[in-house]
């Protein structure tokens, strides 16, 4: 007699032997998917160390679990958006997501659409069962109208989606659908899946006889018989008819089969060239080239920063507000002020901005702090300089005008107007002296020039030193001048007058 | 070709701060939505991580940022998102799934005023709470709060080290003030910056489990790609990481995710302590708030109030002990937070009765008023 040999099966080594048996049902179509998408794994090629497969929640949702593969059982919903970042973080791996309709056409029919969008190089097989089986029969975003389900009982009145048509009108470079009484045409589609380059779906009709087919009067195997016979395998199919009605033929092929360049491929295509970077991954292994090491700048010591010697020694935090009409450069202004104290005086500056809701044109201002010391409180609260150049902006922040203060003005664009006496006005025509520079854009500059001749706090040196750093190549001569040209107005003031610092 | 570290002296946002502190992290990988105050990490992202090789994506809202930072994450990345107000709340269904697997991974908070959609230009400090439990279910996790752009930048560099030693996500709390305002950030040599990463697995596939603790509760972390058949899922699970839906695998399993937190707070809670010593009455806030209270303090301490000031870097896990002894010894704690108590019910619990408790909270919007702080304090004192 000769012994039976027990032989391992096939498919045993992309199956985790240990978790079956699986909880599925008798007659459940989910068994033929998944036995169709091991056989396509099996004949692929591929290092199978590579591949991942990621699920959502429900009965589908259990499939990753099933497989030796690296597996990830997400959040409901979630399995494209977290298959998304699989792919992106290692392009090397390929990412199945095997779920149901409900996860991925209800909840997550969100990331589904701008998946298909996007053209994410994931797989995607849409298990579609016409309801939620796991909680009990629950109609879903695929249930057929008049269909009745645990929550339909009258009979569905919603019209559901066309999930192939849906895909195709998103983008999705490939589409197909076959139900699971058609596992050679499902090995087919999943393989060529595996080789695309970009985002494909395929639907697979599948029997749930437990809750879809009993409401439906079709039990078990007669609900799969029932879509064998309803299928109609067209080799080029109208994605307009993919309707899927109670008794409606069920059409089935491949729909869409077309290139365009996965996320990455146009990623690369858009982006490399500027940033002279050739691969892109989250995982930190992009190779990338050496920089170019400098001879001379190799060699030469690193300076320490230099204190300079004309340091402002700020004991009370001087707060300064600036004001102006959004397009002005005003927060310009405030930003290079706050860099020459911090960076280059070394002083500590803290500078806030004021958001209103208009993009451009409303009044908007700027703030700094500066002192010697730790500056605690962010805002300001008190200003003891006001930079104002637009009475629109006068008008808006006349209100912050402390007595005893300098209010610093552009001549022609600011009439001030009820002001307590104790307050230094320092005018100049900055607009003006902008326009005859030949662009009025720098008066900001004009005016921080004006400032930094009347106010001690910033020191010359540092101020200047910011002001390069901060404008856009191509703009330096212009700016400078527009910086000296106000400077000069001021220094000329300062002889006239004792402005009380 | 850029670096991931651009050493040097700069006057950044804490915004912008934060974003070279990922890259100096090693963070390659950030995915997220746009909203205010949070957006110009996701802009500073999205120019810097082509530059270094790394991957920057929008994506279609706050679900999928989250899920999409834990799917990089298993693949190997050092993942980032960030948000504000309604966005974070939606972040928190992901957020609990990468608490019960394990995933390391930063969520950045920029905190604006609530409920709803609030005040989205203006600050607040009330999702304390939510970072600690937003997620449904019973766990512990870390959250931080810089105060200034220079600790937005240390403490995003902190955040990722934490999330990588003990595999959770860790959340950082910023503050709309402190995302916005600017101050001078140094950046130091790539060599001064410390960076810690997950442990892998010391065993080859096969024997390996990959849900599996050391000593110090924690898993080693293989990714996917490295051949071993990882299974991953947010049911419970036991340590082969399959589905183990049984109250004695939710005992084994949750209890370890709580007490990794907690049995380690002595390495992870960090707090500085401003004048502590010898202190009548002592403030403890956090985030931008901790300005305001180093301000009361020097107010109070020139008309003779001996006040000191504990400001909480790490928030969760909270320095309980610490502030249980404390209260033995001083008068009063009193919390300075904007929002209308969330750390100072933290503070009562530890306190337990031994000191005198109160907070000087509001709404948001703005900062506290140094003011209102001061006159709390003079009550107490006199």
């Amino acid at each position: 007699m000769i012994e039976p040999q027990i032989l391992e099966h096939p498919k045993d080594l992309l199956l985790r032997k240990e978790r079956i048996p699986h909880i599925w049902c008798p007659g459940c179509g989910l068994g033929s998917a998944l036995s169709a998408l091991v056989d396509a794994l099996r004949s692929s090629g591929l290092d199978l160390k590579n591949v991942a497969v990621v699920s959502g929640i429900g009965c589908t949702g259990r499939a990753a679990g099933y497989l030796n593969l690296d597996s990830f059982h997400t959040t409901h919903g979630r399995a494209i958006p977290y298959a998304t970042g699989l792919k992106l973080a290692n392009p090397d791996l390929t990412v199945i997501v095997f779920s149901g309709d409900g996860d991925l056409a209800a909840i997550g029919g969100n990331h589904l659409i701008h998946a298909a969008r996007r053209n994410v190089d994931i797989k995607v097989i849409c298990v579609n069962n016409f309801n939620y089986g796991m909680t009990g029969g629950q109609g879903g975003p695929t249930t057929p109208r008049l269909a009745r389900t645990t929550t339909t009982s009258y009979g569905n009145t919603e019209k559901p989606f066309n999930l192939v048509h849906l895909m195709a009108a998103c983008g999705a470079p490939y589409v197909a659908r076959w139900t699971s009484a058609h596992p050679h045409y499902m090995k087919i589609a999943m393989g060529e899946m595996l080789k695309k380059d970009g985002f494909s779906f395929l639907e697979v009709i599948a029997p749930c006889p437990t809750n879809f087919g009993r409401r439906n009067k079709l039990r078990e195997i007669k609900l799969l018989q029932r879509y064998l016979e309803q299928a109609v395998l067209e080799s080029q199919p109208d994605i307009a008819k993919a309707d899927i009605e109670l008794d409606s033929p069920i059409l089935c092929g491949k729909f869409v089969d077309l290139e365009r360049p996965s996320y990455l491929t146009a990623l690369k295509e858009t982006v490399s060239a500027k940033v002279k970077v050739y691969d892109f991954r989250g995982d930190g292994r992009a190779p990338l080239e050496e920089e170019p090491v400098k001879p001379a700048a190799a060699k030469a010591p690193r300076k320490p920063a230099e204190v300079p010697s004309e340091r402002p020694v700020i004991q009370r935090p001087v707060q300064i507000k600036l004001a102006g009409l959004g397009g002005q450069g005003i927060g310009l202004c405030g930003l290079i002020i706050g860099r020459a104290a911090a960076i280059f005086d070394h002083n500590q500056a803290v500078y806030t901005q004021e958001y209103s809701p208009e993009a451009r044109g409303g009044a908007s201002a700027s703030s700094i702090i500066i002192a010697s010391r730790q500056i605690h409180t962010p805002y300001v609260t008190k200003p003891d300089i006001m930079v104002i150049m637009a009475q629109g902006a006068y008008n808006k922040y006349q209100k912050d005008v402390r007595p005893g203060s300098h209010l610093i003005i552009d001549k022609d664009l600011v009439r001030p107007k009820d002001l307590p006496d104790s307050v230094r006005i320092q005018a100049i025509p900055a607009t003006r002296l902008a326009e005859e520079l030949g662009q009025k854009v720098v008066a900001n500059i004009v005016i921080l020039g004006f400032f930094t001749a009347l106010v001690p706090h910033i020191s010359l040196a540092a101020m200047q030193k910011a002001l390069k750093g901060s404008i856009p190549k191509g703009t330096e001569e212009l700016n400078l001048r527009a910086f000296e040209t106000g400077y000069n107005y001021g220094k000329k003031r300062r002889q006239y007058r004792d402005h009380g610092y | 070709m850029g670096k991931d570290v651009l050493t040097g002296t700069y006057f950044l946002t804490g915004n912008e701060a934060c974003a070279a502190g990922a890259l100096a992290a090693g963070c390659r990988f950030f995915a997220g939505y746009p909203i205010t105050p949070s957006s110009e990490i996701a802009e500073r992202m999205s120019i810097r991580l082509p530059q270094v090789g790394g991957v920057y994506i929008q994506m279609e809202d706050e679900l999928a940022s989250m899920a999409a930072i834990l799917g990089a994450s298993w693949a190997g990345a050092k993942s980032m998102t960030a948000t504000s107000g309604p966005g974070i709340s939606l972040m928190m269904e992901n957020i609990g799934l990468g608490v019960m697997t394990e995933t390391p991974c930063v969520v950045v908070n920029v905190m604006r005023g609530g409920p709803s959609t609030g005040l989205p230009t203006l600050v607040g400090q009330a999702d304390v709470m939510q970072a600690r439990w937003g997620s449904h279910g019973d766990y512990e996790i870390i959250a931080l709060s810089p105060s200034s752009p220079q600790e937005a930048f240390d403490y995003t560099i902190r955040a990722f080290n934490l999330a990588e030693t003990w595999r959770v996500p860790v959340i950082l709390l910023m503050d709309e003030v402190v995302g916005h305002m600017r101050e001078r950030v140094v950046i130091p040599e790539k060599k001064d910056i410390k960076v810690a990463n997950r442990r892998g697995p010391s065993e080859p596939p096969g024997k390996f489990k990959a849900f599996k603790p050391k000593k110090d509760l924690i898993p080693e972390m293989p990714v996917a790609g490295q051949g071993y058949a990882i299974h991953v899922t947010g049911l419970t699970h036991d340590e082969r990481g399959y589905p183990a839906v049984e109250w004695e695998a939710q005992e084994k399993l949750v209890s370890r995710l709580v007490k990794k937190i907690r049995l380690n707070s002595a390495k992870i809670a960090s707090w500085e302590e401003i004048g502590v010593e010898g202190a009548e009455i002592i403030l403890i806030s956090y985030g931008v708030s901790t300005r305001i209270c180093r301000a009361v303090r020097e107010i109070a301490r020139e008309k003779g109030i001996n006040l000191g000031l504990l400001r909480l870097e790490v928030i969760w896990p909270f320095p309980e002990k610490r502030v249980r002894e404390l209260a033995g010894r001083i008068n009063a704690f009193v919390t300075v937070e904007i929002n209308y108590g969330q750390i100072a019910l933290e503070v009562e619990r530890c306190v337990a009765g031994k000191c005198i408790t109160r907070l000087v909270g509001h709404g948001g919007g703005t900062v506290h008023d140094p003011q209102k702080v001061l006159e709390a304090v003079e009550e107490i004192a006199s």
